[in-house]
């Protein structure tokens, strides 16, 4: 793949998810419930390598043929300028350009290609964690090996309704309802706590992979007295101060001092991670229960479609080997 | 279980707090769980992050839920304590005060003692490494033996060097990264503390220990290049 306009684009994966103990922060796609799919719908392991690209518009050359596919925010993916379809397996002939955004709705597009991507690994993971200053950011010109050639699924199944490929794009409402847990430390704000599920929230445009900060009717802590620093989960919500809600997302400091008052949920941190600086939100209190519950759902979905892409792809004669993450092939290479 | 509280953080992670009398028993059960966990390596359970009196299990939903977590938090508590490794010990050369600790002076004022008797009290005694925390690998230590708990400031600095070194309440911090920082900032290491071309990305772990030496910042060039992984020593 040959980066012509690389917009804000990073390569990223499902983060260093055991890093916590080192105190290294998650990070990787902040929607991964799209990031997952995207692996998914083109045969990868869902924690390869993709790129995860912010609002503006992507484009590439296909250097070899590729599968490839988009997911994420609401755009256009164009392939020699005709549109393709979203969260669908796609080709592109070797010498295509590709182009995928700029956003319409939602705020952040996964790309992600047959094959895996060439990149640095740091603990595990290829995500970028700002702090380190690592991470691989697209520029004009970068040419990313590591891709499958594919050669093109022309196959009329693929525009064939029957032969469908069992994905429901999650909604990008305009005003989301955020579904969230009680946190640890929600009888510390007492009856203000029920403040969070009343009004709607405004999220400020100081909001990045580490947090969101929100400005709303807030709750306030009633106890006093100073936090001894402990582990905070992402999904995390917190009043630092009385200028808003902070929500802290995969990019979050492992450790804080500040109670926590309610977490996201797994889907919440998905949807949360769509929404534009300037837009509403508002959250909905759910169980425990409810929320692993709609992991399972998502879980027997991703499951459902990773069956259904292999048989679409060995009906196509692709390859079905497993296909080897870079650190595995340094791994055999050493 | 009587010695520990249970609660959920969300579908995927577990808090877990001691509730010894004593503070150094609750940190040392909460890093014995969490040495027992990671030698265990749990199905599902991506890690777990210890601090002083609190730990928190971070796992996959689908394959584990907190409920299930409680018998293993048992067997973890009662078995047999076995540190991962000998501590170690690292003698951290540093630049008190002046551009380099700008707070250093506010902490002499709120203590009613000069910037020597700070210093003296900063640098004369090792400190236990109690955790590894945010924004990234930070050295979270037991802070000097001040008279009062130092208050954070009202206004966090946007910004703060590499291999930083704070106080507040009564901890202290060395912190590997440039981030926004409400410490008090009182000094600065030439010393290298993270290595991302290393195994560790830092070289300390909980139970390790510290100890600050004042140099002058004429001494600074001495020391650049000098990695805090070359300073390890055994205690």
């Amino acid at each position: 793949m040959l980066i012509t306009s690389p917009g804000h684009t990073w390569v990223t994966d499902l983060g260093r998810l055991s890093g916590a103990r080192s105190g290294v922060p998650a990070n990787g796609a902040m929607d991964h419930f799209s990031a997952r799919t995207a692996n998914i719908l083109v045969g990868n392991d869902e924690a390869a390598p993709l790129l995860e690209t912010l609002a503006v518009a992507v484009e590439f050359l296909a250097q070899c043929d590729l599968l490839l596919a988009v997911t994420g925010a609401e755009c256009e993916l164009r392939i020699d300028g005709a549109l393709a379809p979203l969260w669908a397996p796609v080709s592109a002939r070797a010498g295509q350009a590709v182009s995928v955004g700029p956003a319409r709705k939602g705020l952040r597009s996964y790309v992600a290609v047959r094959g895996s991507l060439d990149v640095p690994y740091l603990l595990g993971s290829c995500a970028p964690d700002t702090m380190v200053g690592f991470g691989t950011r697209l520029r004009a010109g970068d040419v990313l090996s590591g891709a499958r050639p594919t050669a093109p699924l022309a196959h009329p199944v693929f525009r064939m309704p029957v032969m469908r490929l069992p994905v429901e794009p999650p909604a990008l409402d305009d005003e989301p309802v955020i579904p969230v847990t009680d946190g640890p430390d929600h009888a510390e704000f007492g009856a203000t706590a029920s403040l969070l599920y009343r009004g709607s929230f405004a999220v400020s445009d100081r909001s990045n992979h580490v947090g969101l900060r929100l400005s709303g009717e807030l709750p306030t802590r009633l106890a006093t007295g100073e936090v001894l620093s402990r582990g905070v989960p992402i999904g995390a919500i917190e009043v630092p101060s009385s200028e808003g809600l902070l929500v802290l997302h995969r990019g979050r400091g492992v450790t804080a001092g500040y109670p926590v008052l309610a977490v996201l949920t797994s889907v919440g941190l998905d949807q949360i991670a769509q929404v534009r600086p300037g837009s509403q939100v508002r959250f909905r209190r759910v169980s425990i229960t409810e929320a692993r519950d709609a992991v399972l759902a998502q879980h027997h979905v991703l499951s459902r479609l990773r069956r259904a892409v292999r048989t679409v792809l060995a009906a196509h004669g692709a390859s079905l080997e497993p296909i080897a993450t870079s650190t595995e092939r340094e791994l055999s290479a050493v | 279980m009587s010695d520990v509280l249970l609660a959920p953080c969300g579908e995927g992670a577990l808090r877990v707090t001691a509730v010894h009398a004593d503070p150094e028993q609750r940190w040392r059960c909460v890093h014995h769980i969490a040495d027992w966990l990671n030698a265990h390596q749990i199905p599902g359970v991506y890690g777990s992050l210890p601090t002083y009196d609190s730990l928190l299990i971070e796992f996959d939903p689908v394959l584990v839920t907190a409920a299930s977590l409680g018998p293993v938090i048992d067997a973890a508590s009662a078995a047999d304590a076995r540190p991962a490794r000998r501590p170690r010990r690292f003698v951290l050369p540093m630049v008190y005060g002046g551009s380099h600790g700008p707070d250093l002076e506010f902490v002499a004022d709120f203590l009613g003692l000069t910037q020597a008797e700070v210093v003296d009290l900063h640098s004369g005694a090792d400190s236990t490494v109690r955790c590894l925390g945010g924004p990234i690998a930070s050295c979270m230590l037991d802070g000097p033996a001040f008279s009062r708990p130092i208050p954070r400031l009202a206004d966090p600095r946007l910004e703060v060097p590499e291999n930083a070194i704070s106080v507040a309440g009564e901890q202290g911090v060395v912190g590997p990264v440039r981030a926004p920082s409400g410490w008090r900032l009182i000094g600065l290491t030439p010393v290298k503390i993270m290595d991302v071309e290393a195994d560790e990305l830092i070289p300390y772990l909980p139970g390790d220990r510290i100890r600050f030496r004042p140099i002058d910042s004429s001494a600074w060039s001495d020391y650049e290049g000098v990695r805090l992984h070359e300073l390890a020593e055994a205690c």
